[in-house]
């Protein structure tokens, strides 16, 4: 059950952050260059985000036995919890820029605005490839999340229902643009995420390398405590040390 | 393009994935030399280096401790830092 709680939250609250991403770029490109060039671009990377997603979990992870397998899920969520975490332990600290959906859509804007617009009638390519590559880049973090969330003992179930919730959020969000935006605390949700992801991935490369935890499905909430103190003393120190 | 994807999965320094690649290197190492042991405390021994990984990560060179690294979302350094929300009411919370 915690397992199960756990990864519907991680995936949901990682999906849902990387669509916002994505969703500010789409919006961006949409409203500096027209809607259709916006959509055309988003549609070819969500295809191409289709094959990879279909590549990397039916093709690729379903073919490798289990304990290999979660050696392998171990590496790749920490791998992104442990990156997720360091920025967010920095930005915590007001050691980093702090992330935010609405300043990408503003700089996006501002970037698409400074572009030749393309002769009437004619494709607007910069603006597909500006909107496809967004989607891409921020869709694949989300493919490769909820693959490996979706790897461990409790199967696709969660991921993919943490996914969906996040769908449906991100798009709320998108229909009411600017102003919740803006007052989402994106640099602690992310710090969050990063938390989650990087329990996960001590708990599934430790049960790969044979390690059987104290507890069973409860060491992840003790590995996600030890993740919070030691980066929430990081969060501390580097805010002590931040003033010149 | 290729850039991103390598940011994307290695992410933006060299620490983590080395400090990763430390870590498996260490859990098969160890549950080679002794399974018994490694079975009951390798999880603690794992976590302990991913903890370390993320420390060692957060810490800059002290030649870099007072220079700005990057912009546009970059590391700030402390004074950078000061002079932006002094400039912008309720900046950089």
């Amino acid at each position: 059950m915690t397992a199960f709680v756990l990864t519907l939250a991680g995936a949901a609250l990682a999906v849902a952050l990387e669509l916002l991403e994505a969703m500010a770029i789409v919006l961006a490109v949409a409203a500096e260059r027209g809607r259709r060039d916006a959509l055309i671009g988003a549609a070819g990377a969500v295809v191409l985000l289709a094959v990879a997603g279909f590549v990397v979990g039916p093709v690729v992870l379903a073919r490798i036995p289990l304990g290999p397998l979660e050696v392998v899920i171990g590496v790749a969520l920490l791998l992104f919890g442990l990156e997720w975490l360091r920025k967010g332990v920095l930005r915590l600290a007001g050691r980093r820029a702090p992330s935010s959906a609405l300043a990408e859509y503003l700089e996006e804007r501002a970037a698409l605005h400074a572009l030749a617009p393309p002769e009437p009638g004619r494709a607007d390519w910069p603006a597909r490839i500006v909107a496809g590559k967004g989607v891409l880049l921020e869709g694949l973090e989300v493919v490769l999340i909820v693959a490996a969330l979706g790897a461990g003992d409790e199967g696709l179930a969660p991921a993919l229902a943490g996914a969906a919730v996040a769908v449906v959020a991100v798009v709320a969000i998108g229909v009411i643009v600017h102003r919740p935006l803006a007052r989402l605390p994106e640099s602690h949700l992310k710090y969050a995420v990063g938390v989650v992801l990087s329990a996960f991935g001590v708990f599934f490369l430790a049960e790969g390398a044979g390690v059987e935890w104290p507890g069973g499905d409860i060491a992840l909430l003790y590995v996600a405590a030890a993740l919070v103190a030691v980066s929430q003393l990081q969060v501390a120190s580097l805010a002590r040390e931040a003033p010149a | 393009m290729i850039a991103q994807l390598r940011k994307l999965i290695l992410g933006e320094t060299w620490t983590l994935p080395l400090g990763v690649a430390v870590t498996l290197v260490a859990a098969l190492a160890l549950d080679a030399a002794n399974p018994a042991w490694w079975e009951r405390g390798g999880g603690f021994v794992l976590l302990g280096t991913v903890v370390a990984t993320l420390v060692v990560s957060l810490r800059r060179p002290p030649g870099q401790r007072r220079r700005r690294v990057r912009s546009g979302g970059g590391e700030i350094s402390g004074r950078t830092l000061g002079r932006a929300t002094r400039r912008v009411p309720g900046g950089s919370k």
